[in-house]
């Protein structure tokens, strides 16, 4: 072989050589810069879920194994909300569902990743279309024939319908393996970690739901209902409080369905009635934790520093 | 400073990529659903531009002939994976929009003709330069079709509400169809006034060369 076409081939070699070689070091460094971190990956879920709903003490991941059409499943912490993150085949590929749960109830729907024609898929994912999903899982039929489909982009719908209906067996089996114990366990443990677990105390005190004790430890919850109003939709509903104590003294409340509530409050439409009803709310709230108290002192062993007849004064008590 | 303004003018107007040469038409017909994906795609491509331009030329002299397409296909990719990188980093909600069309500017023929035509018998400087006003007058004309598709098939301009709800919001602008007709109609509006503008400096141009010639004469 002539010296000349050796030279030519080395020199190609070379060249590409060190080019590739000058681009793979450069993409390592880069890549090494840019890593996503899988704290990263999980704060990019959260800030996705805290987007739907913005839960105070942030979204812990259930531990349960989702299945094939559920890819994952988060609870508010400390709270009754859930989503559920499911799928169902659209018309191009799968789309992405972030479904909301309070308690039994389907309280919202939030389109995630999909690939569906743009123009088209809009119609579906409307609020007033999504909107037809919400309500008591266990009062609403979620049958397929049940729920309407757009016109014109009978796929997309297909795959939203799919999708909640996925999200709502999910969430069913969820809640059918967990015993009503086991919820209200939760619950408390969402407000104070009891070390040794709690203990019901028995009481006869009016609007009272129950009232636990952690075991070798002064601390108390009472559970109280009473009715609140929600503007938007016009509806008196049942609302549950859950008040703590510690050492004798008022700590902390905390709605066991806060949304509700806040959402009869903040409602946009905000007109002189609802305004009225919505003070009537804070009233009953607020009568509400009155009797709480009282009922609960009467109870409770007498401690020095409890002042009875704050209380009795502002209102007659039953 | 001239032949920097001759440049720019080049991107822009005289060879832009999509109104006069219509290169890269999968991502301008495919993105431009709203200006925000427009400008990210945009300015991405602008940046893959001025770099393998940039690498490319400095380059020139040592890559040899025959294998300087797999060179600039290498030198083109890298950026673009950078580009990919730093916006999935940096920039997560723009890169779940524009989705595998980032990868796919590494195969877009804007990159590969201004490696292949300029960058490969240019200067260093110059094809930087070049590479920035191709980009520009890229991002420019993305961004006008954004704009027009999002106006017709949103009502809304950068995610704002522009247009009330008296204006019917023309879906078919957000498929491929509509991409389509914007593109054609934005085409020949640019032309129309390209060549008006082209035919005035034309006529002004020889009316100046016979007015010095009938003065020449004169004297």
């Amino acid at each position: 072989m002539a010296t000349g076409v050796k030279r030519d081939i080395l020199r190609t070699v070379i060249v590409l050589s060190v080019i590739t070689l000058v681009a793979g070091i450069l993409l390592s460094v880069v890549f090494q810069i840019t890593r996503i971190t899988p704290e990263e990956e999980r704060q990019r879920v959260y800030k996705k879920l805290n987007a739907i709903y913005l839960a105070p003490n942030g979204y812990v991941e259930v531990e349960s194994r989702p299945g094939e059409s559920v890819e994952a499943f988060y609870k508010a912490d400390g709270e009754d909300y859930y989503i559920v993150i499911s799928n169902g085949a659209g018309y191009k590929g799968f789309i992405q569902l972030f479904v909301s749960f309070e308690g039994t109830e389907l309280v919202r729907i939030t389109v995630g990743n999909n690939s569906d024609t743009p123009g088209i898929k809009e119609d579906v994912f409307k609020e007033s279309y999504l909107s037809q999903f919400h309500g008591d899982i266990y009062e609403k039929d979620y049958s397929q024939a049940n729920f309407d489909a757009v016109a014109g982009a009978t796929y997309t719908s297909g795959g939203v319908i799919a999708a909640a209906r996925n999200a709502v067996t999910f969430y069913k089996n969820y809640l059918e393996s967990k015993t009503p114990e086991q919820m209200l366990l939760e619950k408390l443990n969402g407000m104070h970690e009891a070390r040794n677990g709690w203990v019901k105390i028995e009481t006869d005190a009016q609007y009272v739901n129950g009232m636990y004790r952690a075991v070798g430890e002064d601390y108390y919850i009472v559970r109280s209902t009473g009715n609140g109003y929600r503007s938007e939709k016009r509806e008196v509903l049942a609302l549950s409080c859950m008040y703590c104590f510690q050492a004798g003294r008022y700590l902390v409340s905390r709605w066991e369905n806060t949304r509700k509530a806040r959402a009869g409050r903040a409602s946009p439409g905000c007109s002189a009635m609802s305004t009225l009803l919505n003070s009537k709310l804070t009233l009953t709230t607020s009568y509400l934790s009155i009797r709480m108290r009282a009922a609960l002192i009467s109870i409770l062993p007498p401690k020095p520093h409890i002042r009875r007849t704050a209380y009795s004064k502002r209102l007659p008590l039953p | 400073m001239n032949r920097i303004l001759g440049n720019l003018k080049n991107g822009l107007v005289t060879q832009n990529p999509i109104f006069r040469l219509a290169l890269g038409m999968c991502p301008t017909l495919a993105i431009t659903t709203s200006v925000m994906n427009g400008l990210g795609m945009g300015l991405a491509t602008t940046f893959v531009l001025v770099f393998s331009n940039l690498l490319i030329s400095l380059m020139r002299k040592v890559i040899p002939d025959k294998i300087r397409i797999p060179a600039f296909i290498v030198v083109i990719a890298t950026f673009v994976t950078i580009v990919e990188m730093v916006m999935n980093k940096f920039m997560f909600d723009l890169y779940e929009q524009l989705g595998v069309f980032i990868a796919l500017i590494t195969v877009n023929c804007i990159v590969f003709a201004r490696a292949e035509s300029y960058a490969s018998a240019n200067p260093v400087f110059d094809s930087a330069v070049d590479g920035f006003a191709v980009g520009l007058g890229f991002t420019v004309a993305l961004c006008l079709m954004g704009l027009v598709r999002e106006l017709l098939a949103f009502g809304t301009a950068f995610g704002f509400t522009v247009l009330g709800d008296w204006f019917p919001r023309i879906s078919i602008f957000a498929r491929p169809a509509g991409g389509f007709l914007t593109l054609g109609l934005l085409m020949a509006a640019f032309n129309a006034v390209y060549n008006k503008v082209e035919k005035a400096l034309k006529a002004r141009r020889e009316a100046h060369a016979e007015r010095q010639t009938v003065e020449a004469e004169a004297v």
